[in-house]
């Protein structure tokens, strides 16, 4: 009995949930319909009367919704169609299922590749400067784009891809099986003895885990002091970023978001690695974004000081929504501030030292890392 | 039917002025339906597939967009609007424009003619705007600009993927107000900023004179609703002096009305067609001459000067002349303005205008893009010299007596 109760007032639920999805449905539809007549009527006119032919539906889509965010007047607010996202994807992810080949695209349209040191292309005997002419049976043409080709290329690891290259006067077949490519965003190596030196290239899901991996691997090596190495970084996801803070700072907050209606402030996440050595921090006009969060948060919190050239001001967050079409929107949703509520857009960080850090000879900036340093260490 | 004419009559009339407002401008606005061969407006649009086409990204984005934009965000009504300028500039077609209500009145409100503006012929090449001419006297030339200058900005709004329509209507406003633009000149290397204060640019329509040698000179400045009536009002008077040759000055003139090309050509074309018009389906019409031109007597020799800024309607008349073997063309090669635009009213006052057809000359030549060459080719020297005019003055003096 009480069974079948329950079972009943389940339908009902359901029954009344699609009813209220199909009554909000239309609700949002009538709404949309009226506020869409106007681009309907334009559509309507171009279809029939335009001269020449229009492009395809989705494109008109997609440059309806260009021509409202252009209007925004914000650089970063933008639109991705579906094969620039996945790609982007992958880039935030720091790793992709492919072939590990670097694709060209000439000035006059052919594609060439050049196979990874170690990858499944070159195993499968690719060598550099071969010409793609067809993926998966399908001809490459010189009316694609580079994201389109890289697109076809790439696929879940475990899964083959047939291509076809011409090299010289042949055409060579190859079935190649997809591997997991990592695109290796940290960078080490021992300076001198006890000196470490970490570039970070840019925050990616990948980023801290390579972090780990560089830190304990200095460790190893004796390492007692640090440079990190934040120039030309132009920033990638918040969240990676607030996770490399955890290895050098052990609380506190890292940054604050002011959103429309809201402020939010962010702690450091906690890192399964904590290092207390002393430690510089190199920046210059390419170190934006997320990597200004963490230069920020370290200069403030007095854990390293910035040497180099006044960063480059990008102070507002953009969240990624992705479209039910595989497009995905960038909106700028906040603006964010370091702990000491620095205003970032516009205005940079101001290092603690100044050095031309793009002088042609050498390195200066980490010549004047090294020294700092040492005198700390002399202290 | 009667309502229908009613909205007929009004659209032409709203089209006239629109035209006639265009005056300084490379234009090649159509007013329809001519006499003969104009083409039908569809009244009842046949089913569409614009109503098939599936908004529900554009939704997405729009709903995100209003719910989580961080700055401020533009009324519904304005990102309509810029929705639609999205999709016109993904055409790639400078001269399809979209006038939001604001725009679209202003330009229908000037119907005299003339214009409140800098005095400068622009046009839309390479999505860049580049001055095609600078009409004598007026502020465009007394502030240095020439021909050849782009301009980059306007009151520090860049022009970038701007339509032809929405950068001029930038340029023009009252009488007597500054505008302030930033224009590249090659050779120059730095863009450099010029303001100019805009006054009312009024040019006479037609001029014309009896040279020396009898020779009849005209010079037609815009192809506006008066310069046919100007033209016969010309020849009435030249044509009982038995000219021994006629120049057709269109040196300049960027054009206007369709239906004022096809009258300026029948003055002196009394064959068919005057012009060749292709709309996208392959539907060609040809345009007839009016009968009762009054200088088609072949036995008058005629040179028809040109120059890069002699665009659309002018490229229309120098193009029935020569194929018609009427006349030759000296001076320079034309601009090569040879689409149609027709204006649309939508129903919240905005307009859009639209490519809808290219022209051709009597023997098939496509105008657009490529322009006509001279017959015989005269650069223009040094100022203050008029060399075109004198080579085509010297060229009708050397033919028969």
């Amino acid at each position: 009995m009480r069974k079948t109760f329950f079972f009943v007032l389940a339908i009902i639920l359901i029954i009344a949930s699609y009813g209220a999805g199909f009554a909000t449905h239309e609700l949002i539809s009538r709404k949309n319909k009226s506020q869409l007549n106007l681009l309907l009527e334009a559509l309507e006119i171009l279809k029939r009367d335009y001269y020449k032919p229009l492009p395809d539906d989705r494109q008109i889509i997609y440059a309806a919704i260009k021509g409202v965010i252009s209007q925004l007047g914000d650089p970063y607010t933008t639109f991705l169609e579906p094969q620039t996202r996945t790609l982007e994807k992958d880039q935030l992810k720091g790793e992709y299922g492919g072939i590990g080949a670097w694709i060209r695209k000439t000035e006059d349209g052919r594609f060439i590749l050049t196979p990874m040191e170690g990858s499944p292309a070159m195993k499968a005997g690719i060598k550099d400067g071969d010409e793609l002419i067809e993926v998966n049976e399908t001809p490459v043409t010189s009316f694609m784009s580079l994201d389109q080709v890289l697109i076809m290329v790439r696929g879940p690891v475990g899964t083959y891809v047939n291509i076809v290259v011409r090299r010289g006067e042949e055409r060579l077949n190859f079935r190649i099986r997809r591997e997991r490519i990592e695109i290796p965003t940290v960078e080490w190596r021992l300076i001198e003895q006890g000196m470490g030196y970490i570039k970070i290239t840019s925050f990616t899901e990948r980023t801290p885990r390579e972090l780990e991996q560089a830190l304990r691997k200095l460790q190893g090596q004796g390492t007692t002091s640090l440079v990190l190495d934040l120039r030309g970084n132009p920033g990638g996801l918040i969240d990676s970023a607030l996770k490399v803070g955890g290895f050098f700072l052990k609380e506190g907050v890292m940054l604050h978001e002011r959103y429309k209606n809201s402020l939010k402030s962010y702690n450091v996440i906690k890192a399964p690695l904590w290092v207390d050595w002393p430690m510089v921090v190199l920046v210059d006009s390419g170190t934006a974004s997320a990597a200004e969060i963490l230069a920020g948060a370290l200069q403030e919190s007095g854990r390293a000081k910035l040497i180099g050239e006044k960063t480059y001001g990008k102070g507002s967050v953009q969240w990624v929504y992705d479209l039910s079409d595989g497009s995905s929107l960038h909106i700028t949703v906040a603006q964010w501030f370091t702990p000491g509520y620095r205003k970032v857009e516009g205005n940079g960080l101001e290092p603690d030292i100044k050095v031309q850090c793009s002088a042609p000879e050498g390195d200066a900036c980490v010549e004047e890392a090294l020294d700092i340093l040492k005198k700390g260490g002399a202290e | 039917m009667r309502i229908l004419r009613i909205a007929l009559a009004t659209f032409l009339t709203i089209l006239v002025l629109t035209a006639s407002f265009l005056a300084g401008m490379v234009t090649g606005m159509r007013q329809i339906p001519a006499e003969e061969g104009g083409a039908q407006i569809p009244v009842t649009p046949t089913a569409t597939k614009a109503k098939e086409l599936d908004f529900s990204v554009f939704w997405e984005a729009w709903d995100i967009l209003e719910r989580e934009f961080y700055g401020e965000i533009p009324s519904p009504e304005e990102r309509m609007y810029s929705a639609i300028k999205g999709v016109i500039s993904s055409l790639g077609d400078p001269y399809t424009s979209f006038l939001d209500p604001k725009q679209a009145s202003l330009a229908r409100q000037d119907i005299t003619g003339s214009f409140e503006g800098i005095g400068a012929v622009v046009d839309m090449r390479e999505g860049r705007l580049v001055i095609v001419e600078v009409l004598e006297g007026q502020p465009a030339e007394k502030a240095g600009l020439k021909s050849g200058d782009i301009i980059l900005k306007v009151d520090d709004k860049p022009i970038e993927n701007m339509s032809l329509m929405e950068a001029v209507l930038l340029i023009r406003g009252p009488k007597g107000t500054p505008v302030k633009l930033t224009v590249y000149r090659e050779g120059l290397e730095e863009p450099f900023e010029v303001t100019i204060i805009r006054q009312r640019i009024e040019i006479p329509t037609l001029s014309y004179k009896m040279l020396e040698g009898n020779i009849a000179y005209i010079k037609l400045r815009e192809f506006n609703e008066i310069a046919p009536r100007k033209l016969r009002e010309a020849l009435k008077e030249l044509m009982p002096q038995k000219p021994r040759g006629i120049i057709l000055d269109l040196r300049g003139n960027p054009g206007g009305l369709l239906s004022a090309a096809v009258e300026v050509a029948s003055q002196f074309v009394d064959r068919s067609p005057i012009l060749i018009e292709r709309l996208k389906n392959g539907e060609q019409k040809l345009f007839k001459p009016v009968p009762g031109g009054l200088a088609t007597d072949p036995s008058i020799p005629m040179v028809v000067l040109i120059n890069g800024a002699s665009a659309s309607a002018s490229e229309i008349v120098a193009g029935a002349i020569r194929d018609h073997g009427r006349g030759i063309l000296m001076g320079e090669k034309t601009l090569g303005k040879g689409s149609v635009q027709q204006p649309f009213t939508l129903k919240d006052g905005s307009e859009l205008r639209v490519t809808i057809a290219r022209w051709f000359t009597p023997s098939g030549q496509a105008i657009h893009e490529k322009g006509l060459t001279p017959d015989v080719e005269v650069k223009q020297g040094e100022e203050g010299k008029d060399i075109q005019l004198e080579k085509a003055v010297e060229y009708l003096l050397s033919l028969r007596r």
